[in-house]
């Protein structure tokens, strides 16, 4: 290169100024040789402009990202016109070349390219490049996905599209990867039991977004979703017509979504217009409508129903005077959704009231609509807000199936305190006080929030016990004491085999426990060797945790009952019977210890008077279970009106009450009074082994006696967990009617004239009669 | 900036990616009415896909216009 560099050559020692030129030259050299190319693709002349380039890329490795930059950018625009003019080798020379100067930009256009040409393996690699350099990129990882599918690897493409998921969660994404995921879904095995689920989703506006989002939701929870979707506002003749495509789905699941305009039209426009009367009176008009079609949908299916609450508006037409209205357009909107909380709390079985409102503040309000889809496409709320919506969904369904988590695993150095006590000592570590100290306590409340609900704490902590149980004897500030925590692990081993421990000793599964640790290393070893266990991220700074916990929405119980309250005692009682059953079967006397035990046994007809207790019981118990059938309360109001006699057995001992644990539900079956029909046997975990089942089975013999039955029968539907109930039926005397085939499971049945029931000696067995029955 | 060909060829690449169609089997004018694959569920895909890969944000209008590459172009071309 000899051309001088323009204005750069009469000023100061001729020495000092030739280098400056030259690097000058230098700098400016590839900048001018590019534009060079340019002219000349835009000339025709792509071979030369390829040499041009070419050389401009051998000299790349001292380029600044300028250059690189314009580089690439030229060789994919010669690419573009070297396609166009039918010469794809050497288009995927330009490409090749690109990808090495700048592959984030140039990676994706060079496997497009080789993919077209049938390269289908080096483009399934480079995609799986690109998708590591550009994870944000959705297309990248629906390509790759796409090939995977027609390749037939359906499982990794299934992963593929879930990976997606995780990288992009937030928003805009699930239109185009619902469908993806719905493909494949629907290509491969069966789920397991329990994890497919109808849904249908009802509403005021087009809701093929939503649709599109508890898709997604559901994949990323583990569910595989099928999606019943009613049109633009038709959602009061689904649920009137008794033919309609919602009924037609037998859905679990149905979402009501209908903006306040449709219920409360009066109100919407300008209601401080109105008496204070005339809004009263709009607010009852509206509250009824509701009634009557939720009663509706009530008489024809016994679904999980989620009502969508009203969105108390941020802008309301007196502004800040709204306030000083007695029942301005805000104060409207609260008291509506009291009226219809208390609606569905105390008129309707599985009804739930989802807090629309919530949602959208928490997502904020300003951004949780996106007028340009409103107007274009009739759908109400912008992209995030419909995924943090059909999340609040998927908690719901998850409660509903039994599939929440149970079990928070808590390490303890720089998560309940701050510091380490092995080496700061107990009483140094941080606790209240400080800015730190406080950020620990206010996480140790959150826990004890969490505990207060029925969600078992644990400790899983690497520490010396006397150490760590010195925090806990001596530190006054700590709110969180030993005996909040239903199991504990302090020691050196491996958190996964002490978290495996931990399982064992609560008799629950891994998919039920959550680890949280504050070292990347120990969660990364977790994730690896237990993926069972969900291992949330934990923030670094402790003034997050708190809200990371809060925010981990994988506890949830529908409604809490008696027995969640006291949930940890109940753990902790059961880990000590099972101890000492362990000591005495050792000496081979556990009749002795049985009798010890001093358990009583309370069985009452009509649920107990709990059937939200029962009704999760049915969906909880997958052990000593006989049938699996998972029962909503509505569903099981049924069963009691078709005649079925809902047995509700609660069980105590010397160690303490494990409250309503086991359940029977039979009737006079199809064939006539003359068999009744066991429909759910099952027991909770707690009290497995005991002889209870049979104080269950001895009472439904003898009311099926007194009701003039010859006969009891029921079904053993083996499932992967159901082994402890496989031989309840022949160990008391039932004998096998028919063989299992196909979905049935084997038929067992016990003729009433020949063969009581016996209650085991040990038992005091208290069967309470109800007086409607009788 | 990127040649006429060069942007064609993007834009056919999103309007069949949003599609779910092969870029061969696109008409050489694609738009609403001469694909038929391009639902109005499909076009907000398609709408939200253009959005993210050219780095914009479409008006309103602009939304409701966007009914075949070539008004595609002239709108993206009007953002260059």
């Amino acid at each position: 290169m000899t051309s001088p560099a323009p204005g750069g050559s009469a000023t100061g020692p001729a020495g000092v100024l030739d280098g400056e030129v030259a690097a000058a030259l230098l700098a400016v050299e590839p900048r001018q040789r590019l534009l060079t190319a340019s002219a000349l693709i835009g000339a025709g002349a792509l071979d030369a402009a390829a040499e041009t380039l070419g050389a401009v890329a051998e000299r790349v490795d001292d380029a600044d990202p300028v250059v690189r930059g314009e580089l690439c950018e030229q060789l994919l625009r010669l690419a573009g016109e070297l396609t166009g003019r039918g010469r794809p080798a050497a288009a995927e020379d330009a490409l090749r070349l690109g990808a090495r100067v700048l592959p984030g930009r140039a990676i994706a256009a060079l496997a497009h390219h080789l993919q077209g040409r049938g390269e289908v393996t080096e483009a399934l690699a480079l995609w799986a490049e690109a998708v590591r350099i550009g994870p944000g990129e959705v297309r990248h990882h629906l390509q790759r996905g796409r090939i995977l599918e027609a390749q037939l690897r359906l499982p990794e493409a299934y992963a593929c599209y879930l990976g997606a998921l995780e990288v992009l969660p937030g928003a805009g994404q699930a239109l185009r990867l619902a469908p993806a995921l719905e493909r494949v879904a629907g290509r491969l095995p069966e789920p397991a039991a329990g994890r497919s689920v109808s849904i249908a989703v009802l509403g005021s506006a087009t809701l093929d977004q939503l649709r599109a989002c508890l898709v997604v939701q559901c994949h990323r929870a583990g569910l595989r979703p099928r999606l019943h979707l009613a049109g633009f506002d038709q959602y009061a003749q689904e649920i009137l017509d008794p033919g309609s495509g919602l009924y037609g789905c037998a859905p679990d699941m149905v979402v009501l979504a209908v903006h306040r305009s449709r219920f409360f039209p009066r109100l919407c426009d300008s209601p401080h217009q109105l008496s204070l009367e005339a809004r009263r009176t709009e607010i009852e008009r509206g509250v009824a409508t509701v009634r009557g079609l939720v009663a509706a949908f009530r008489e024809r299916s016994g679904a999980l129903l989620l009502l969508h609450n009203m969105v108390v508006p941020q802008n309301p037409a007196l502004g800040i005077a709204d306030a000083r209205d007695q029942l301005g357009e805000g104060a409207m909107v609260v008291e509506i959704n009291r009226r219809l909380a208390e609606l569905v709390r105390t008129e309707f079985r599985d009804v739930h009231l989802l807090d629309e409102d919530g949602v959208q503040a928490r997502c904020g309000k300003a951004s949780a609509t996106d007028p340009r889809l409103w107007l274009v496409a009739g759908m109400p709320w912008s992209d995030a807000m419909a995924m943090a919506l059909a999340a609040e969904h998927v908690r719901h369904l998850r409660a509903h199936r039994g599939l929440s988590r149970k079990c928070l695993v808590l390490d303890l150095d720089d998560t309940l305190w701050g510091g380490v006590a092995g080496e700061d000592g107990a009483a140094r570590v941080e606790l209240g006080g400080s800015a730190r100290g406080s950020a620990h306590l206010q996480f140790q409340r959150e826990l004890r929030r969490l505990r207060a609900r029925g969600v078992l704490l644990a400790i899983c902590s690497k520490n010396n016990p006397e150490d760590a149980v010195a925090v806990f004897e001596t530190r006054r500030e700590m709110l969180l004491r030993l005996d909040d925590f239903a199991a504990a692990r302090i020691n050196w081993r491996p958190k996964p085999e002490n978290v495996v421990a931990i399982a064992a000793e609560l008799d629950i599964g891994l998919d039920s426990m959550v680890f949280w640790d504050d070292s990347p290393a120990e969660r990364a070893q977790m994730r690896a060797a237990l993926p069972a266990v969900l291992t949330p991220e934990v923030p670094g700074d402790p003034a997050l945790l708190r809200q990371a916990l809060v925010e981990l929405t994988v506890f949830d119980s529908l409604a809490l009952t008696e027995e969640d309250r006291d949930r940890t005692r109940l753990y902790r009682e059961q880990a000590d019977r099972r101890r000492r059953e362990d000591d005495i079967r050792g000496s081979g006397r556990l009749e002795d210890h049985l009798a010890e035990l001093r358990t009583v046994v309370e069985i009452a007809p009509s649920g107990g008077g709990s059937l939200a207790r029962v009704s999760q019981l049915t969906r909880k118990t997958s052990q000593f279970n006989l049938t699996g059938l998972r029962l909503s309360e509505a569903e099981i109001e049924v069963l009691q009106r078709a005649g079925r006699r809902v047995y509700a057995m609660r069980v105590a001992d010397r160690f303490g009450d494990s409250g309503l644990v086991g359940v029977g539900i039979a009737g006079p079956g199809p064939a006539g009074a003359g068999t009744w029909e066991i429909d759910v046997l099952l027991l909770s975990c707690r009290v497995i082994g005991r002889g209870v089942e049979s104080a269950l089975l001895h009472r439904m013999a003898r009311d099926a006696r007194e009701a003039g039955a010859a006969r009891l029968a029921g079904r053993y539907l083996p499932t992967d967990r159901n082994r402890p109930a496989r031989d309840c039926y022949r160990d008391h005397g039932f004998r096998e009617a028919a063989e299992a085939s196909g979905d049935a499971g084997a038929r067992w049945e016990l003729d009433l004239e020949t063969s009581p029931v016996p209650v085991p000696a040990w038992l005091e067995v208290r069967n309470l009669v109800d007086p409607e029955v009788v | 900036m990127r040649s006429d060909a060069a942007l064609v060829a993007q834009v056919r690449t999103v309007i069949a990616e949003s599609l779910d169609l092969d870029e061969d089997q696109l008409p050489d004018e694609p738009s609403q009415d001469t694909v038929a694959g391009w639902s109005s569920l499909a076009h907000l895909v398609l709408v939200l896909n253009l959005e993210e890969r050219f780095g914009v944000s479409f008006s309103m209008d602009e939304m409701v216009a966007l009914t075949s590459a070539r008004r595609i172009l002239e709108v993206l071309s009007r953002r260059a």
